[in-house]
């Protein structure tokens, strides 16, 4: 399954339609006599509205229980909502089984995750090739092959193809998670906390990496509980109790567009 | 490179994460497999064995033998006499060939233990009294002269041949052809020496095991005549006295069809004469049954065998699921990576079933390699004990040896896939 998209500069890419999410978390206290309580019902999402336009730069921030890491789920295609539309392209997905999901995670999400998340047994190019191999029939072509090696060349690991994870550093890891990302020539990048495990100087490479594939026209949402980290991105969601609570420029777009405008002014004078 | 072989690959580098308890898990299977061809290697061994002896009694033969009537059935018979006479007699002999006219030749034989002496060597032996057809229906064939000739016979004449053994005890350095040996009180002269041949066990209760090395054959008239019917045997201190007449009569049928039909007349021309009956002095043996017998009881030795072997296989496969739960387990994560990155959970299934298999199917070719080995040591180890290995046995042991991959590891396989992404990967 593929998902068809219109023009992709600056269209929508990702729209969220008063999208919910209940967990039921076991039952509440017993009553009197005996009997279980009525099972506890959790609202993760409260009806979230928002749309993800082409080649956007954004993070979602939150406190923890805030609902930012199921939102990430649902954007992942790792879950469904309880209720409400998620369109992706053009389709809504919400809708679809699981063996339609896991073609479009394959095809049209890449995911960047706080520990690397890399299959320990595999070499360097092995885990960059892993999400083509759930593509179709599985079968590699030698694009497939080149399209991996360039990528390890773009994050620096080009003479480290056949070395295991445990052979990198943590910085090299997340670099070789972000060329797997990039394998399938996803429409929407995913990152999880991509710096959490990372020092500061790594992780200011990392963002440095990330702002890069954003320039280069690549869909990027983040989830971070930093604010610094949030502050590379163009846009910033704050959700709390399952609800978007602020949606806005970073304070480095809202620079730039003061910035923008002085010129201007200047201009005009 | 195809999706299988790099799936193959894969999973192959997942199973050598742990060497050691991949190896051990594998060697299950091995010693299953192995087990499997092991057994069916010996019991295989041994019906053939046993069906190459029967079939050496041929299937259109039917043999009555005499038999020395236990002691109940001596004092059933009244006083016990001081000469205990038992046994088939000429008229039995003259009386089926006369009655049964599907008998189509049979050969009368007398056994006698004596002493064989040449000089001062001597050697225990049988010296059998019987006729030209001898060599025919035991499939003895000459190593120098002659067998016995039906003009022997008619003429009483003291002529011998020698099985190999007592040639190479009483003749160890010239030529038996022509020279004499000494049965009892007489001299034979040596007429010709049969081939090599080995000894038969006994099969059954009914028939002795034949040793034909260790034979002397002489004319059956020329052992009437010289040794009577009587045998007296004070050796031991203890008087013995025996009459008997004739030790075995073996009768060929034309055809296979008529031995079923003519066992019962066969049987009634000799029960209801010489009181035999009641002495219960003579046994009927019919190969075609014992032959059919043997391959009843191989085949179910076979099953019991191959099923106990079995056993090891499934425990083999046990320990394959044990193991494979365990990896599952241990690599939960991984298996929420894999789901997030696009694996369908069909993907994940034939993952860790292609993990499974390869344990099995490399624990399935050691173990045909073993279980091929193996019986070349026994046959080392116990010369006497034969064994064969059937291809079949060998593609059947690793097949299903692959099947218990697939079997036992379905389970763990299915459990894996229907993890939730989530929560696997969230695990720590």
């Amino acid at each position: 399954m593929s998902i068809a998209f219109g023009n992709r500069l600056g269209k929508p890419i990702v729209r969220l339609v008063d999208l919910r999410k209940q967990y039921v978390m076991g039952h509440g206290p017993k009553k009197k006599g005996g009997s279980d309580g009525q099972p506890v019902v959790v609202h993760a999402l409260r009806g979230v509205t928002v749309e993800f336009l082409q080649g956007e730069y954004v993070a979602i921030m939150g406190a923890s229980g805030s609902g930012k890491s199921t939102m990430l789920n649902l954007l992942g295609c790792l879950d469904r909502p309880t209720s409400g539309q998620y369109i992706l392209g053009e389709q809504d997905v919400a809708v679809l089984d699981d063996d339609e999901l896991s073609e479009i995670r394959s095809q049209s999400i890449g995911f960047i995750f706080q520990s690397y998340n890399l299959i320990q047994q595999y070499t360097v190019m092995e885990n960059i090739l892993l999400p083509l191999t759930y593509q179709g029939t599985g079968e590699l072509s030698d694009e497939d092959l080149d399209r991996a090696v360039s990528l390890a060349q773009m994050v620096g690991l080009a003479e480290r193809l056949d070395h295991r994870p445990s052979q990198l550093s943590g910085g090299q890891q997340q670099r070789v998670a972000i060329a797997r990302s990039l394998v399938n020539d996803p429409y929407i990048i995913l990152a999880d906390e991509a710096t959490g495990n990372l020092d500061s100087i790594t992780a200011s490479e990392i963002m440095a990496m990330l702002e890069k594939l954003n320039d280069a026209g690549k869909t990027i949402i983040m989830v971070t509980h930093e604010d610094d980290i949030a502050q590379h991105a163009k846009r910033i969601i704050r959700m709390k109790d399952g609800v978007v609570v602020e949606d806005g420029l970073s304070a480095r777009m809202l620079e730039n567009e003061r910035e923008d405008r002085r010129v201007a002014a200047a201009a005009r004078h | 490179m195809g999706r299988f072989w790099r799936s193959l690959k894969l999973g192959m580098k997942s199973l050598l994460l742990h060497k050691l308890r991949s190896a051990l898990t594998v060697l299950g299977i091995v010693f299953g497999v192995a087990a499997v061809i092991a057994m069916l290697a010996v019991s295989e061994g041994f019906s053939r064995d046993q069906q190459e002896r029967l079939q050496a009694l041929g299937a259109v033969n039917i043999i009555y033998r005499s038999v020395k009537p236990s002691e109940e059935a001596q004092a059933s018979g009244g006083r016990p006499a001081r000469i205990l006479n038992y046994g088939l007699k000429y008229d039995d002999y003259d009386r089926l060939m006369a009655s049964v006219p599907t008998i189509k030749k049979a050969l009368p034989i007398r056994e006698v233990r004596k002493e064989i002496r040449r000089l001062n060597r001597s050697i225990d032996g049988r010296v059998v009294g019987t006729t030209h057809m001898y060599a025919d229906f035991n499939k003895l064939s000459m190593d120098r002269g002659r067998f016995l000739s039906e003009a022997d016979n008619e003429h009483f004449e003291n002529y011998a041949v020698l099985g190999s053994e007592v040639t190479s005890k009483l003749f160890p350095y010239e030529d038996p052809i022509g020279q004499s040996v000494k049965l009892g009180s007489d001299y034979y002269t040596v007429v010709g020496v049969t081939k090599k041949r080995g000894s038969t066990s006994a099969i059954g209760g009914s028939l002795a095991g034949q040793e034909y090395d260790k034979d002397v054959y002489i004319p059956l008239n020329t052992c009437r005549l010289r040794f009577g019917e009587r045998l007296i045997d004070n050796r031991s201190g203890q008087f013995s006295a025996e009459e008997t007449q004739l030790s075995q009569i073996t009768m060929q049928l034309g055809d296979i069809r008529e031995v079923r039909p003519s066992a019962p007349i066969i049987e009634a021309a000799v029960r209801r004469f010489n009181n035999h009956d009641t002495k219960k002095d003579v046994d009927l043996i019919v190969p075609l049954d014992l032959i059919q017998e043997a391959e009843r009881l191989a085949w179910q030795s076979s099953l019991l065998l191959g099923s106990i072997a079995a056993i090891s296989l499934i425990v083999g496969g046990i320990g394959i699921m044990n193991i494979m739960l365990a990896t599952v387990t241990e690599r939960t994560r991984e298996i929420g990576i894999r789901r997030a990155l696009g694996a369908k959970q069909r993907d994940i299934t034939e993952q860790f079933l292609i993990e499974s298999m390869v344990l099995s199917g490399v624990g399935g070719l050691l173990g045909v390699a073993l279980g091929v080995g193996l019986p070349f040591v026994i046959r080392y180890l116990f010369p006497e004990m034969k064994v064969m290995i059937t291809p079949i046995s060998v593609i059947v042991a690793f097949c299903v040896s692959v099947l218990v991959g697939v079997g036992f590891g379905l389970y763990p396989a299915r459990r894996a896939a229907q993890m939730d992404p989530i929560e696997a990967l969230r695990h720590e």
